[in-house]
């Protein structure tokens, strides 16, 4: 899974950061930032769940076909 | 040549009216049903939008709107943010558009971001325990003027740097901004008295410079240009009108709803999740910001409808919020609500600048008060919500009673609050 968080439209609501601080952290002013775009199997559902959290719709997450 | 006159649904909202101010979330309902993107005809026709879809798409298009106020050609003041357009002073971030917008958000935004509001968390906590003790041993207090506002007032001068001992002299004339009638002067009267006191206090301070959001302002340029005093106290203005009554009404509104709920209160003091999760529905549930408008600067497609360039939008937040295509049982608190996507903050690049530091302030208000004051009760036969309801939902008076305390703080910061 590859989650992205598109700076132009976050506007720090940080509402993706209280539905799963270990996928979205927050910078100096609040906006949202992934560590690592690649997230591991067990945060699939955190990562899900702080997409749809974001008011701004600023998450992008792209479900990885297997090669 | 004829004029192709692009179809368009009415309702007939006047959204000053008092039918609006006693109707409320009924009559945004009504709207809704009827047509999420309508025209209205009053204060010379205006579009109002009350969905969840509506409200989030058009706020963040950024580039199609203005919230600026500006001359037209006849020499009358119109834009900005309020329906009809307010003959007052200007907020800034609030009433700028892009690019101008960007350089006053940056100026202000560090110190309201919630790395610099955690650390202000114990700050917070030791205005809330000292304006507290002001009202604990009396038995019967007005929680906004005495517990709600004052709390929000003390932490934002302190961020601000501005003299505490004014909190009062803002928090009246700000009060008063939303307890009178706009137009007949009684909403405007305390206005010009905050820009002339802010004037001198930033006048002072650059011949004495101090500690605060407002020195770092005095510092800052933009694009290589000092920024004037007129842009500080634009910019002050803001985050004072802003903070100080949206927050003790949504403090009130949630202990009105909480009054005698003893097993909620319980977790709410117990469970910082739950807490986390009920802050955001009563956001939602509450909406002290109702609606604010914007000006259309190009054709908006929104909810298949076009606005047209130049016509004035009513965006409605609470209607928004309690959109039932987003929210299941919008009217009924769910305290563990997820996802809660509300625009109580509003969206796009206005968001409120105030949201970590309101959240802070609310969840630190609510744990010491329902601590130390456990079995208040609101004298709801004596309540009075704001005679004006379009732009804020909130409280002109909210008479509490209860078993009188004991103070906490062995120095007291004033002597009467
Ligand atoms: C529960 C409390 C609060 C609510 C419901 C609230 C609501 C809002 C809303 C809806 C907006 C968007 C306005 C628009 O679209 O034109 C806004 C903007 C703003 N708020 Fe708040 N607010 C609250 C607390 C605060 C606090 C504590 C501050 C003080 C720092 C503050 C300062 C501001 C400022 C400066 C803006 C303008 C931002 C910009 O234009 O970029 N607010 N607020
Ligand atoms: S919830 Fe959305 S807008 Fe808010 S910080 Fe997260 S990504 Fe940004």
């Amino acid at each position: 899974m590859k989650v992205t968080v598109n700076r132009n439209h976050c506007q720090g609501h940080t509402m993706c950061n209280m539905a799963a601080s270990e996928v979205f952290k927050l910078d100096e002013d609040g906006n949202a930032y992934v560590e690592s775009s690649e997230v591991p199997a067990e945060l699939h559902a955190k990562a899900q769940a702080g997409a749809a959290a974001c008011p701004e719709r600023a998450i992008v997450i792209e479900e990885q076909t297997r090669p | 040549m004829t004029n192709e006159i692009p179809t368009r649904n009415e309702v007939d909202l006047d959204i000053h009216s008092p039918e609006y101010r006693d109707g409320t979330v009924a009559v945004e309902a009504e709207v809704r049903s009827k047509c999420p993107v309508a025209w209205t005809k009053h204060y010379d026709g205006h579009w109002v939008v009350t969905s969840h879809h509506g409200v989030g798409a058009g706020l963040r298009d950024r580039d199609r709107y203005s919230a600026a106020k500006t001359l037209d050609e006849n020499g009358r003041l119109t834009g900005g943010v309020t329906i009809p357009t307010a003959e007052t002073y200007r907020a800034l971030p609030n009433e700028s558009d892009p690019p101008e917008w960007d350089h006053y958000r940056k100026l202000v935004s560090r110190p309201f971001s919630p790395q610099s509001v955690e650390k202000l968390v114990p700050l917070i906590e030791k205005y809330t325990t000292e304006v507290i003790d002001h009202m604990i041993e009396l038995g019967e207090a007005d929680f906004v003027m005495q517990v709600g506002s004052p709390v929000t007032a003390l932490i934002t001068l302190d961020v601000i740097g501005l003299p505490l001992g004014d909190w009062r002299f803002y928090a009246e004339r700000i009060h008063q901004t939303f307890t009178g009638m706009p137009g007949d002067g009684s909403s405007e009267a305390g206005i010009p008295g905050i820009h002339k006191r802010l004037s001198e206090t930033i006048t002072e301070r650059r011949a004495n410079p101090g500690k605060g959001l407002l020195d770092d302002l005095i510092a800052s340029e933009i694009e290589g240009e000092p920024v004037t005093d007129d842009v500080i106290k634009d910019l002050l203005y803001d985050i004072l009108i802003g903070g100080f009554d949206t927050t003790a009404g949504l403090l009130a509104a949630s202990l009105k709803y909480l009054a005698g709920k003893t097993e909620v209160q319980k977790r709410l003091l117990e469970d910082d999740d739950f807490l986390r999760t009920a802050t955001e529905e009563f956001l939602r549930w509450v909406s002290p910001a109702v609606g604010l408008a914007k000006t259309a600067t190009q054709d908006i497609e929104l909810e298949g409808q076009t606005i047209p360039a130049g016509d004035r939008i009513w965006f409605m937040y609470r209607a928004a919020n309690w959109d039932p295509e987003e929210f299941e049982n919008p009217e009924t608190p769910d305290l563990e609500r997820t996802p809660n996507r509300h625009y109580a903050f509003g969206a796009g690049i206005h968001r409120c600048l105030g949201s970590n530091l309101a959240r802070a302030v609310f969840q630190t208000v609510l744990r010491q008060f329902l601590t130390r004051v456990p079995d208040y009760e609101v004298q709801e036969d004596q309540l009075q919500n704001y005679a004006y309801a379009a732009t804020n939902a909130g409280f002109a008076y909210f008479p509490i009673k209860y078993t009188p305390g004991k103070r906490l703080s062995e120095h007291p910061i004033f002597e009467t609050l």
